[in-house]
């Protein structure tokens, strides 16, 4: 690797154009999420001066889409740690332009995540207590301290890569507003790419690639856990924690594919988001898919084989009941619509994940929903099914979330490369070393 | 914590303003947030306590009567306890004693009394102070009197307690009306005249349950809503558990009621039918021999078959229940099966002492034979031999208070007394002491004369019977209206004058002790300062009086009502009265068969029929009315109501059969105002703030109806709305409507509810309102009605 | 220390619903309203539960009253964050509503529903504001808190209190919460389980007792009578 070269290549051109010139419609991208979110800030406002109860909860479904947003969100969060670090610790070349996107949405949906619990709370102003008077028995102290190492190893793993960037910014955009270029100053750290720098970022990436792994595993098991270590009808199981990882996993890189293909087909990407990670990406997607089914089928059938009459009402409920909608658009949404799309190399193209992907979100979220809410609506003491319609302000909260999660996204990489430069610089590099290593390899033998 | 001094009532702008103060706040952004949760709650006025006491008054909610500790503190009543000096309820209370306070504060209350400026009904009132108000009514009561008018006034009341029903009387009286009418026809009538006709005795039965080995109710709900519910609820639980043998309670009623969920077992039987039952086991119990043969021979009349004195035969109850009630043709009649008759029918006669509970609220399903269904069950009793035996029906005592004065009546009075009364009691209807619903029906008819006052003292008839429209119409024919009531109920809000009452925890007042057996006496008093500027209904009679003059002064003569209770309480010792807030004496003698106590509860009211100590299977005192060839009419006996075997075009319109049944949450009188009653009111139906419907589950299916789903339950006259239960405890072709709601609100309770809220439907809707031939009480049913999706 | 605890007698309790009442207005338990009552936000510590089983004619309904049952191994207290829900040294589970974050983790993870929640903040008619317990630990809760049966705590301080007053030694059967007091069944029994001449813990060790949903493993404290 050399330092940073004096031209800019075509790579550098094409990524650090959007950080370099807005267009109008990114303008009205932003104020369309902005009047979404604030929306959404305008309902939570008034949830907050006159009470939870401006929700569909009630007793007994007391939790509802504030905990299905915390539980899809982190699991949205799982695209990162799976693209950035398991593809890195197992070199697969392939995941270089797309770390920077994923490690970005790993770190935005974790706060989200986090924001659903606090807009969940009904005495918001008391969001400190956990830390001052945790009980280290409660599911939701794990939580939040997996979370919280989660959110930081997550924000350095989106930091640590970018730092070399970060330079290439603070020389290259001596014509950007001066905030910006005390920005990349700052935060650039002094890099200049020499050796011992370098090896430096490499042995602090490979720790954290390495550690963030269990980390990512450990946070969705614990969300899990908070409705496993009860003894709800269907939460009470042990499948939940894997359950929840894969679907983690799953919705993770379905939230990728959306993004990435916005920002290719947006930013000009093509050249460097191709049909290698389309495809590849795309078979994860699928396999993620059946071990999906997999575990739903594990789950399902063993709760409707025995006859434990709480869960097996619950199944009900979902398979018959009035939950049973959203349990075939959640079947459809997961399951047929990726396998029709994915399982042709043809399908697995930007258009085609691009739809499969927005039908998995879809299914994953009513996937967290059928998981939160059913079981409530039947409780072991119950004598009615409980109902639950979530309200407006529900409904606005989770658009604003959603919004907020989009304008982060966007403005982040107004102000970021959304393509680790050096990265894929290097890979090419790889890719040039490659042939000629196996040479030299052969020759050896 | 910030006091916050709103409340819910003037919460009506509230989004309104959040969402200004929402956009300070986005502003201010996250600092906000504490200040955002300081809308705190309200605080309790009596945070700092101060002085806090106990003050023993007596419940006024039901017929029971339960003795009370109210603990006020800085002279607000923040909770209500029973009395546990109290022999009755022995310092428990049921839930309409513990939510007393709700009705005391109730924002709905009446705060002075009223004018209707407009149009009755329009709801224009103007507030006047009383001295005008009762200027007003007692200037109308002169001006009727002296025109020898007087008894063109009549006074429609509901339960009078204590000394109340005898101030009531002389207060109509002296005044020259024999119209004072009671409820008596819509509910406890039947009980009551069936303890008179066969037992001769005027009043109401009590049961002995605490030494009974059998209890079965046929139809009464026992539990949850009976004249004595407190002193059953604890004598059936010391049945079970208190003492070493553990007695047994059968519920009979087409539906599984909380008396029928709680008994040890439930009969299902067909609606309207409970007297075909009780002969059917009569006839096995005489078949088999089960029954006291030496009670009934030494001390009943007209068990065999007999010759009167002029050498006429008459049949016997022993016959004709063996001719005519056998228990295939009972099982057809009640739709129970022969073997269970038979099985009740030997453990009634063989767990002795049994007690066969008589339908006291016979109103509402009184299916034209409340009267000889109350007698056919109470000669159950006599089979047995429980009557005032330990464990059996026993006849309530009464202390001996200080008396009345004497006074004499003047021309207008004595001419009032001789009219006919309105309601045609004691002559349409001769054995009839009042026929409430019988009122209207007269007074459009015009006959014997119009009516130019009615005074509804506790009374709300358009809610009782509205009879479609038609109570209204009789309202509209009498010229002046004037109700105590203390909210405005439906038969006030028609009115031209209120008078508000104050409620039984701002009043003097008493309450003999009922449902004991022994004699006793429950002091009221003002727990508080009369909230709001009400008055004591007796208080405004005493006034009235005063103001009228002549006889009315001189048979009222006391300043207030205190004054009064203190005159007829004086034959007690106060201190000790007001220390434990009653008397009594605490045990009960039983009579011994022929001893000369029994007089005392065998006969002692008859008027036309020996005082032999001789209960009557055949009514001496009816045969004496009725003349020869009147046999049947004088013995229990069972006829099928019309609605039953009616199979008319019209009927087969209407399949089901309404039943409605008192639950324990229905405050008769307050049902409307009281939030936790509301919130606790339907626990079997799990239904709040709202009416049910219960659909037995062959007809639900037959319907495609499901619980949850809102149907409309029709009668030719007149319909009700509410949500479906499909319940597993119901006769087939019954469906179940509790009484009790359809009021009212006048204020919001809770957030977004409306101000102006009916709650519930009122079953009484639907029912037509006729009387019983002889007896005047009220035949309303079984209603058939039909049930479609609303 | 005693361990408080209770029994009830469904073969005595007719389910007259006088135990919710008394809760409701010892407690000061906010007036849900219809709007409310109808989403299932009534707020009734100790509701009567009915159980139907059984088709026409044989039907057998169970109604069982429901206070907290205060378990020695509670479900709630081990699930909250911030401790606001513990367990006191006499056993009786209470909620420090300073502290309580209103995550309502506790109400899910109890398996009796007893735990209730302020959706707003609570609202009476001004004029019956007049008729709340004016005793502090009842003062009425904020919004965005969780609240359930407190085996009527304040009823125990004051016991303690008036004893002392007294000057005589505090005794077990001192202390009588709101619906032990008014059950017209006489069918609820409170007192020490820890002394083994009380009459509750004579009345657990009956081969009628039982506990709900005991299978849960929480270990209540309130036990049950069977019927007949
Ligand atoms: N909680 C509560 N308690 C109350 C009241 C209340 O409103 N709420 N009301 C009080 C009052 S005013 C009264 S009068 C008493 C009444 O209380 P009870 O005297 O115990 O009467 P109920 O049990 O209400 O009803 C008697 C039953 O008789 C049956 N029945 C109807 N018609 C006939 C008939 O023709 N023949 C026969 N054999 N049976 C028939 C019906 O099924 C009816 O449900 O309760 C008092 N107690
Ligand atoms: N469907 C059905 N209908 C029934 C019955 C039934 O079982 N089923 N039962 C019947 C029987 S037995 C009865 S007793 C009646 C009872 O039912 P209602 O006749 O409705 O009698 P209440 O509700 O007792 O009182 C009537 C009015 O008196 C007023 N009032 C309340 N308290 C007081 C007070 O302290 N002082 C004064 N002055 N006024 C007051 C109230 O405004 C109330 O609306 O219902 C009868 N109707
Ligand atoms: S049983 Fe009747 S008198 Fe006793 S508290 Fe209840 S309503 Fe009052
Ligand atoms: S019943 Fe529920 S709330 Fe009460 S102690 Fe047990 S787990 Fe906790
Ligand atoms: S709602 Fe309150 S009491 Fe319940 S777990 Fe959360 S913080 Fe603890
Ligand atoms: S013990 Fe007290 S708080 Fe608990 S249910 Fe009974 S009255 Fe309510
Ligand atoms: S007060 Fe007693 S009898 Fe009534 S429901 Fe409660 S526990 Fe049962
Ligand atoms: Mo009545």
């Amino acid at each position: 690797m050399t330092s940073i070269p004096t031209r800019e290549s075509e790579l550098e051109r094409t990524v650090l154009e959007p950080l370099r010139r807005t267009p109008t419609g990114f303008y009205l991208v932003i104020a369309g999420l902005g009047l979404v979110m604030l929306t959404g800030v305008a309902a939570l406002f008034n949830q907050w001066y006159l009470g939870l109860g401006m929700t569909g909860l009630n007793r007994p479904v007391y939790w509802g889409i504030y905990l299905t947003n915390f539980v899809f969100f982190i699991g949205i969060s799982h695209a990162g740690t799976l693209i950035s670090a398991i593809l890195r610790v197992t070199q697969a070349e392939w995941r270089r332009p797309i770390t920077r996107i994923a490690e970005a949405i790993t770190f935005f949906a974790l706060i989200l995540g986090l924001l659903q619990i606090w807009i969940d709370m009904g005495r918001p102003e008391r969001i400190l207590f956990p830390f001052l008077f945790g009980r280290f028995q409660s599911p939701f102290l794990w939580d939040f301290t997996c979370v919280g190492v989660y959110l930081m190893s997550s924000m350095l793993y989106l930091y640590l890569p970018m730092i070399p960037d970060l330079a290439r910014m603070r020389d290259r955009m001596t014509d950007a507003p001066r905030w910006r270029r005390w920005l990349y100053t700052l935060m650039s750290f002094g890099w200049h790419g020499n050796a011992e720098q370098r090896r430096r970022l490499e042995v602090a990436i490979g720790i954290i690639a390495i550690v963030i792994i269990p980390v990512a595993v450990s946070v969705h098991t614990v969300v899990s856990w908070i409705f496993g270590m009860t003894m709800q009808p269907m939460w009470h199981s042990t499948i939940l924690g894997p359950y929840f990882v894969v679907g983690a996993i799953f919705s993770g890189i379905a939230m990728l594919f959306v993004f990435m293909t916005l920002v290719r087909r947006a930013w000009h990407f093509e050249k460097w988001i191709g049909p290698k990670q389309y495809n590849y990406l795309g078979l994860l997607l699928l396999v993620m898919s059946a071990f999906w089914g997999y575990f739903t089928l594990a789950e399902f059938l063993t709760t409707g084989y025995a006859t434990l009459t709480h869960e097996t009402e619950v199944l009900h409920a979902k398979l018959t009941g009035e939950y049973a909608p959203a349990f075939w658009i959640m079947v459809v949404g997961n399951l047929v619509i990726p396998f029709a799309i994915l399982v042709r190399r043809n399908g697995r193209t930007p258009v085609g994940t691009f739809f499969a992907s927005l039908s998995i979100l879809v299914g994953m979220w009513v996937e967290r929903f059928l998981i939160v809410a059913p079981s409530l609506t039947r409780p072991s003491l119950g004598l009615l099914p409980a109902v639950y319609t979530p309200s407006l302000t529900e409904v606005a909260i989770t658009a604003g979330s959603l919004a907020l999660f989009a304008l982060l996204f966007l403005l982040f990489f107004k102000v970021f490369p959304a393509i680790s430069v050096w990265e894929v610089e290097e890979g090419e590099e790889v890719d040039a070393i490659q042939p000629k290593a196996r040479e030299l390899a052969h020759a050896a033998d | 914590m910030a006091t916050n001094p709103k409340s819910s009532t003037n919460n009506t702008g509230i989004s309104r303003r959040d969402f200004l103060k929402l956009g300070a706040v986005t502003v201010a952004a996250g600092a906000g947030l504490t200040a955002l949760n300081s809308v705190e709650m309200p605080q309790s006025p009596q945070a700092a306590a101060a002085e806090e006491r106990i003050v023993k008054t007596t419940c006024a909610l039901c017929p029971s009567g339960c003795g009370l500790d109210v603990r006020v503190v800085n002279g607000k009543a923040v909770k209500v306890e029973g009395n546990p000096l109290h022999p009755l309820n022995q310092g428990v209370c049921c839930l309409k004693g513990q939510t007393a306070l709700e009705m005391l504060y109730s924002p709905e209350r009446i705060e002075h009394p009223r004018l209707q400026m407009g149009e009755r009904g329009s709801g224009d009132w103007k507030e006047i102070p009383w001295d005008e108000a009762l200027g007003l009514l007692s200037d109308k009561l002169n001006e009727l009197r002296k025109a020898g008018k007087a008894h063109t006034m009549a006074l429609l009341h509901g339960e009078l307690r204590g000394q109340m029903r005898q101030t009531v009387q002389r207060f109509m009286r002296a005044y020259g009306s024999p119209n004072m009418i009671s409820r008596d026809s819509l509910g406890e009538g039947a009980a009551r005249m069936a303890m008179f006709l066969s037992q001769g005795i005027n009043g109401m039965p009590v049961y002995d349950i605490n030494n009974a080995n059998y209890v079965m109710t046929f139809g009464g709900n026992l539990l949850e809503a009976s004249r004595n519910v407190i002193g059953y609820l604890g004598a059936t639980a010391f049945m079970r558990r208190g003492r070493p043998q553990r007695g047994k309670l059968v519920a009979v009623h087409p539906r599984l009621s909380a008396t029928g969920a709680k008994a040890d077992e439930w009969i299902p039987i067909r609606p309207g039918t409970y007297g075909a039952l009780a002969l059917g086991m009569a006839n096995v119990i005489i078949n088999s021999g089960l029954y006291d043969a030496d009670f009934v021979r030494d001390f009943t009349f007209g068990f065999y078959d007999f010759e009167d004195a002029d050498g006429n035969k008459h049949q016997g109850f022993k016959s004709l229940v063996l001719e005519s009630y056998t228990l295939e043709r009972v099982s057809n009649i009640t739709g129970i099966a022969t073997e269970v008759i038979a099985r009740l029918a030997g453990e009634f006669a063989t767990n002795r002492p049994a007690i066969a509970v008589l339908p006291t609220e016979a109103g509402e399903l009184s299916s034209g034979n409340a009267l000889y269904t109350a007698l056919a069950v109470h000669a159950l009793n006599a089979l047995v031999g429980s009557i005032d035996a330990k464990g059996g029906v026993i006849v309530q005592r009464f202390p001996d208070l200080k008396d009345w004065p004497t006074y004499s009546l003047d021309s207008a009075a004595r001419a009032g007394e001789s009219k006919e009364r309105i309601d045609g009691a004691g002559t349409q209807f001769p054995l009839a002491l009042s026929v409430y619903q019988n009122v209207l029906e007269r007074i459009l008819a015009g006959k014997p004369y119009p009516l130019e006052v009615l005074l509804l003292l506790n009374a709300n008839p358009l809610y009782d019977m509205p009879n479609d429209g038609r109570t209204l119409e009789a309202l509209a024919k009498v010229p002046f209206i004037v109700s105590f009531a203390s909210t405005l109920d439906e038969s006030a809000a028609h009115a031209d004058l209120i008078l508000p009452a104050s409620t039984f925890l701002e009043i003097w007042g008493d309450d003999y002790l009922e449902g004991t057996g022994y004699a006793g006496i429950s002091l009221r008093r003002p727990v508080v300062e009369p909230v709001h500027d009400t008055r004591n209904p007796g208080d405004v009679l005493l006034d009235l009086a005063h103001r009228i003059g002549g006889p009315l002064a001189k048979a009222l003569p006391w300043k207030d009502y205190q004054e009064l209770i203190n005159h007829r309480l004086s034959a007690f010792d106060w201190e000790k009265l007001e220390a434990n807030g009653n008397w009594s004496e605490m045990i009960y003698f039983n009579a011994t068969p022929g001893s000369r106590a029994w007089q005392d509860v065998l006969g002692r009211d008859r008027l036309n029929a020996p005082q032999d100590g001789r209960f009557d299977f055949f009514s001496r005192e009816l045969f004496a009315l009725l003349g020869s060839d009147s046999d049947l009419a004088c013995l229990p006996h069972f006829d099928i109501p019309a609605t039953l075997t009616d199979s008319t075009a019209e009927s087969l319109d209407y399949p089901f059969l309404l039943v409605t049944q008192p639950i324990i949450t229905q405050s008769a009188q307050w049902q409307g105002i009281i939030p936790t009653l509301q919130e606790c009111y339907g626990l079997q139906g799990y239904v709040k703030w709202d009416s049910w419907v219960e659909v037995g589950q062959k007809a639900a299916n037959a319907l495609g109806l499901q619980t949850g789903d809102r149907v409309r339950v029709e009668a030719p006259g007149g319909y009700a709305e509410a949500v479906v239960r499909v319940r597993a405890g119901l006769w087939p072709n019954a469906v179940f409507l509790p009484p009790g709601q359809g009021h009212h609100t006048f204020v919001r309770w809770g957030r977004n509810s409306d101000e102006n809220l009916v709650v519930g439907a009122n079953p009484n809707e639907l029912v037509e309102f006729t009387s019983e031939p002889l007896s005047g009480l009220a035949v309303c049913g079984p209603t058939r009605v039909r049930i479609s999706r609303a | 220390m005693p361990r408080w605890g209770m029994v009830i007698d469904l073969d005595k309790c007719f389910a007259c619903q006088s135990c919710t009442a008394a809760c409701r207005m010892e407690n000061n338990t906010p007036i849900a309203g219809k709007d409310q009552a109808e989403m299932g936000r009534a707020i009734l510590w100790n509701e009567v539960l009915p159980f139907v089983e059984g088709e026409y004619p044989n039907v057998n309904e169970t109604m069982i009253p429901r206070p907290c049952m205060h378990c020695d191994d509670p479900a709630c207290v081990k699930v909250c964050p911030v401790q606001a829900t513990y367990k006191n040294e006499e056993g009786i589970v209470l909620i420090d509503y300073e502290r309580c974050i209103g995550c309502r983790f506790c109400t899910v993870a109890c398996p009796f529903q007893v735990r209730y929640f302020n959706w707003f903040a609570p609202e009476w008619p001004e004029e019956l504001k007049a008729h709340l317990n004016p005793d502090p630990e009842v003062a009425p809760r904020p919004k965005g808190v969780v609240e359930k049966c407190t085996f009527c705590v304040q009823r125990l301080r004051k016991a303690r209190e008036k004893a002392e007053a007294e000057g005589r030694v505090f005794n077990a059967t001192d202390y009588i919460p709101a619906c032990v007091e008014t059950c017209t069944g006489h069918a609820r029994y409170f007192g020490d389980l820890d002394d083994p001449d009380s009459l509750v813990s004579q009345l657990a060790a009956s081969p009628r007792a039982f506990r709900l949903q005991e299978e849960m493993g929480t270990k209540p404290k309130v036990y049950y009578l069977k019927e007949g």
